[in-house]
């Protein structure tokens, strides 16, 4: 009798089990296993923003295909411009493989220094399908807080130490031209539903990249 | 002596290219530099570069020049708290005997204040201050990348070659 008690308790260990596994594949019908993308525990849902300079790019612009997410800034000589080559090294393996690439945006995290023209021009150097947009600061802050990112903007102190501050706290005049951002340097991947399901960390090479999405 | 040789061959073979500059008095080469061609709207661009220290003893950069640039900075990127940050530095120490690479997500000279943004089959002309008071300079060509892999020379841009 007890052996049959624990044989059910067992069972319905299982189940329940089982049906956790279940809801969270139905979260997620179309995700396959990635290899080098970290996928998300739970798919979080991005909330509604509006960005660019006509408030053209809102939660709409995810719906019914995939996106790669990067955020940056147009005044980053090293780490943005690779990125953005990086992904057009991405869109080619996936043209040659006859296969959609998701879209790109590159979401400027400095608005005070850059304009929607400027992103446009930044990122159509790399590839023409890059849109690249940004907007009000708490517009962009409601996705940097979904992906979870971390941005500051530093600048090198009359000490001759770098100084972080959050990015709308206010800097010296002579530094508001100069000053850099820091910030995370995460791809991230969003389903056609709108969901962030994934990320790439760096460094990020695009055949591994590449690998991920063809699977999609 | 047989130990600079020796680097130098290794040197020749990875590099096929020939030095963008020797210097005279400090066994030094700079190999395989390039400027990443940015877009016309950016406001700043970097050169990337293989130092080679062929010498017995450090070498010490301590300031940077570029024709057209206003300023220009030794910088290092580096992941440091989640984030990609990106600082200057007072000084780049090269190590006796060895090869030190400025690349993409690493060290770097950060060119800013351009005239011009430099286009691609450019060529910028950087100079680097050495802590024994030793000037050197290179001619850096403005590249959209300087991957050597198939792939990547079939979208180099040939018309901007035939201008060089």
């Amino acid at each position: 009798m007890k052996k049959s008690k624990a044989i059910i308790a067992a069972g319905i260990i299982g189940l329940s089990a089982l049906g956790a596994i279940v809801a969270n594949n139905m979260q997620s019908p179309s995700l396959p296993t990635l290899t080098t993308a970290y996928v998300q525990p739970k798919q979080i849902t991005l909330p509604d923003f509006v960005l660019g300079d006509n408030n053209q790019y809102t939660k709409a612009l995810f719906k019914d295909k995939w996106s790669l997410v990067f955020f940056g800034y147009a005044s980053c000589p090293d780490i943005c411009p690779t990125e953005l080559y990086n992904l057009n090294n991405v869109a080619k393996i996936m043209t040659d493989a006859g296969k959609a690439m998701p879209q790109v945006l590159f979401i400027s995290v400095d608005p005070q220094r850059d304009s929607h023209e400027m992103l446009t021009t930044y990122t159509h150097f790399y590839n023409d399908d890059f849109i690249g947009m940004t907007g009000a600061s708490a517009e962009i802050d409601k996705l940097v807080a979904s992906f979870g990112v971390i941005y500051q903007k530093t600048f090198l102190a009359n000490n001759g130490k770098y100084v972080s501050v959050p990015y709308t706290a206010p800097i010296p005049e002579d530094q508001r031209n100069s000053y850099l951002i820091n910030h995370s340097s995460r791809l991230y991947l969003v389903n056609p539903q709108g969901q962030y399901v994934a990320a790439f960390a760096p460094p990020h090479s695009a055949k591994k990249i590449a690998e991920d999405l063809l699977k999609l | 002596m047989q130990k600079s040789i020796i680097t130098t061959l290794i040197a020749t073979a990875i590099f096929s290219a020939t030095p963008s500059f020797a210097a005279e008095q400090t066994n030094m080469m700079i190999m395989d530099a390039w400027v990443r061609a940015a877009p016309p709207s950016a406001k700043v661009q970097a050169a990337f570069f293989t130092v080679m220290n062929h010498s017995n003893q450090t070498i010490v950069l301590t300031d940077v020049e570029a024709q057209g640039f206003g300023r220009s900075e030794l910088h290092l990127s580096a992941k440091k708290d989640g984030m990609m940050t990106m600082q200057k530095q007072q000084k780049v120490t090269i190590p006796a005997n060895t090869i030190f690479q400025f690349k993409p997500g690493s060290y770097h000279v950060m060119l800013l204040e351009p005239n011009k943004i430099a286009a691609p089959g450019e060529l910028v002309n950087v100079s680097f201050t050495l802590l024994n008071g030793e000037k050197i300079s290179a001619q850096m060509p403005v590249k959209r990348d300087n991957s050597k892999n198939k792939m990547d020379h079939s979208e180099m841009d040939h018309s901007d070659i035939e201008h060089n």
